[in-house]
């Protein structure tokens, strides 16, 4: 029998260098791993396993469910890989996968494969040019455009919220909260509420515009949002909103240039100088655990069962860690 | 910085060497011509919602970062805009996003503004009483560090003296290049450091349009001797608080009483930075500040320059 250890532990478990820097990680339901690099080759799960280019400037790749990978690519469109390599067409500013659905924001519209289905379903944004999204279920997607944020049913093709927020930016989503949040250019996060009971809430104070948004679970979650080298923890209730003051913490040396979140709460994050800091909603005023990598963090993704993250660099390495979180951070 | 109407596509070609990355507009399709060029679609939202002088590209943040943070970065970034494309012709915008942006300023320094323009096209329209240049290529004039003239061959001496002419006008900034009169080499495009120094211009004084178009004014602000640095930081506070929506660039180098050096500032809108000027030993005044934008108050600017002086 096993013990989670009092503090978080983190191994290397492997590293290695792509040909160009990275671009995208992503991992599968199932546990695999696909990262691609800005010469457009894909690495599957291993780092000798990879393709040749797939294309000249890919933005993002995501598994659809777990034998298929799409990846984006900003001149030539979305692109199959698996089984053969396939160009499906549709430039897309942003494409998300949420394990059996992927979709992609392609001007206004949201195009959208299923693993179980032949035909790709194209639906309206409501919110204008897209330029994030995040999945809510498998069929309902949050999306920040350029008139403002929605919640779409890609299945009804029916929008369930509409806002109104000029200069909509990124958007994340936390189907246990019935939250949405949501950053514009102006360096406002807007909290949404899905349900009713609590009004929605504007988050301000940042001097520019927030990067990148997560939310960590729990009866009590926690908005994670990136601005400059900060990151700030707002708690958020479904009773109660938002809490007045954030936790804000200096992060990193340089400013935070990827983040993610895992299901359990843990958060990485990545700075321009190449530091990687990983974090815990118990101690959320300091990281749990730091490294650095030597080369700006361009992505960083975690596996579904928190177990393993994956962090990439300009630089083209991409290293592989094991992570055993903390009873106490 | 590279902008251009027609024949833009030919001269991304032409500068995009190894070690230079090259952005372009998805309606110029570089592909053919520059393979590995970023393609963009011009996405332009404004900071403060409805306000047009801060207003961003939000595609250029994403494409100068996926350009740059590469396995061997490039020693150069040519940001190209396609002036006959609307929503994407507003070169201001571009210059406001990359000197702005708190991410771009970590990853590129704004180098130069190079303008192409096709010698021939402006002689026609002319000659058949069109409008001779738009507003988007007048502002892109009106910022240009490097004027590129292509076809140059193709004019009667007489009509090239026109457009020369024309294009010095609308052009305070610019040297003005020929390729078909005098080679021009990577060096006269690149490394040229424009916006970070003692401005270029060539206008001995304020100047109004007498070309029968609509121009920006240009306003040169000279003075000998040290300022006082309140009043000078109060002269840049006015200056863009009370013209941001029209100030297409502004540029200068200015000496604070105690100052060892010359600082430089720049900007453009609403935009404004300063910085210790490089003593590269450029002659000329202690001060030297110039203005352009459109509907400029002069006697306004120049007063209150006066005073910063007094």
């Amino acid at each position: 029998m096993s013990t989670a250890p009092l503090l978080t532990e983190v191994d290397s478990e492997w590293r290695t260098e792509l040909a160009d820097g990275l671009r995208s990680i992503a991992w599968s339901p199932g546990g695999r791993l696909v990262a691609v690099d800005a010469a457009g080759v894909v690495l599957i799960d291993r780092p000798e396993q990879r393709s040749t280019p797939v294309g000249p400037d890919p933005i993002a790749a995501t598994w659809l469910g777990d034998r298929r990978v799409l990846v984006a690519d900003a001149a030539i469109g979305v692109v199959s890989v698996g089984g053969g390599c396939e160009r499906l067409g549709r430039v897309a500013s942003c494409l998300v996968g949420s394990g059996r659905t992927v979709v992609a924001g392609c001007a206004d519209e949201l195009v959208v494969w299923r693993v179980d289905a032949r035909d790709v379903v194209t639906v309206e944004s409501r919110c204008g040019r897209v330029r994030a999204i995040a999945p809510i279920t498998s069929t309902l997607w949050a999306v920040a455009g350029a008139d403002g944020v929605s919640v779409v049913d890609v299945a009804l093709d029916a929008a369930d919220v509409v806002v109104e927020i000029p200069g909509a930016l990124t958007v994340a989503a936390h189907p246990g909260v019935d939250f949405v949040a949501a950053s514009d250019v102006s360096g406002t996060v807007h909290l949404i509420p899905l349900g009713g009971g609590v009004a929605g809430a504007e988050l301000d104070g940042y001097p520019d515009r927030v990067r990148r948004l997560g939310w960590v679970a729990g009866v009590t979650a926690q908005l994670v949002a990136v601005a400059d080298d900060e990151l700030t923890w707002w708690q958020v209730s479904e009773a109660a909103g938002a809490a007045d003051q954030p936790v804000t913490v200096v992060a990193h040396e340089s400013a935070i240039t990827a983040l993610a979140v895992d299901a359990s709460g843990m958060v990485v994050s990545g700075d321009a100088g190449g530091g990687v800091r990983l974090w815990s909603p118990l101690l959320p005023d300091r990281p749990v655990w730091a490294a650095e990598l030597g080369a700006p963090v361009t992505a960083v993704a975690w596996s579904r069962d928190g177990d393993r993250m994956v962090v990439g660099c300009g630089d083209g390495s991409l290293v592989r860690f094991r992570v055993f979180p903390g009873s106490i951070a | 910085m590279v902008a251009g109407g027609a024949g833009l596509d030919r001269l991304l070609a032409h500068v995009a060497t190894p070690g230079t990355a090259v952005i372009a507009p998805r309606s110029v399709v570089p592909g053919a011509f520059v393979p590995g060029a970023t393609m963009v679609a011009a996405d332009v939202e404004s900071r403060t919602p409805g306000c047009s002088c801060c207003a961003v590209r939000l595609d250029l943040i994403a494409a100068v970062e996926r350009a740059v943070l590469r396995r061997e970065r490039p020693g150069h970034v040519v940001v190209a805009v396609d002036l006959d494309e609307p929503a994407a012709a507003d070169v201001v915008t571009v210059v406001y996003t990359l000197l702005s942006d708190p991410d771009l300023a970590r990853l590129v320094r704004l180098d130069g503004v190079v303008v192409a323009v096709d010698p021939v096209a402006l002689a026609t329209r002319r000659a058949v009483g069109l409008p001779v240049l738009r507003r988007a290529e007048i502002e892109a004039l009106a910022v240009a560090d490097r004027v590129l003239v292509g076809r140059a061959d193709a004019l009667t001496p007489h009509v090239a003296h026109d457009v020369d002419a024309l294009l010095h006008a609308v052009a305070p900034y610019a040297y003005v290049l020929a390729p078909a009169r005098v080679p021009v080499g990577r060096a006269d495009l690149f490394g040229i450091d424009a916006w970070h120094g003692v401005p270029h211009h060539h206008q001995p004084s304020t100047v109004r349009s007498s070309l029968g178009l609509e121009l920006p004014d240009t306003v040169v602000l000279r003075h000998q001797g040290a300022l006082d640095p309140d009043a000078a930081d109060l002269f840049f506070d006015r200056l863009v608080t009370g013209n941001a929506p029209r100030i297409l660039r502004f540029q200068g180098v200015v000496v604070g009483r105690g100052s060892v050096g010359r600082t430089c500032c720049h900007g453009v809108r609403s935009y404004a930075m300063s910085h210790p000027a490089a003593e590269d030993g450029d002659p000329g005044p202690d001060n030297l500040v110039v203005v352009t934008g459109w509907g400029l108050d002069v006697d306004e600017l120049v007063d209150d320059f006066r005073e910063a002086t007094a």
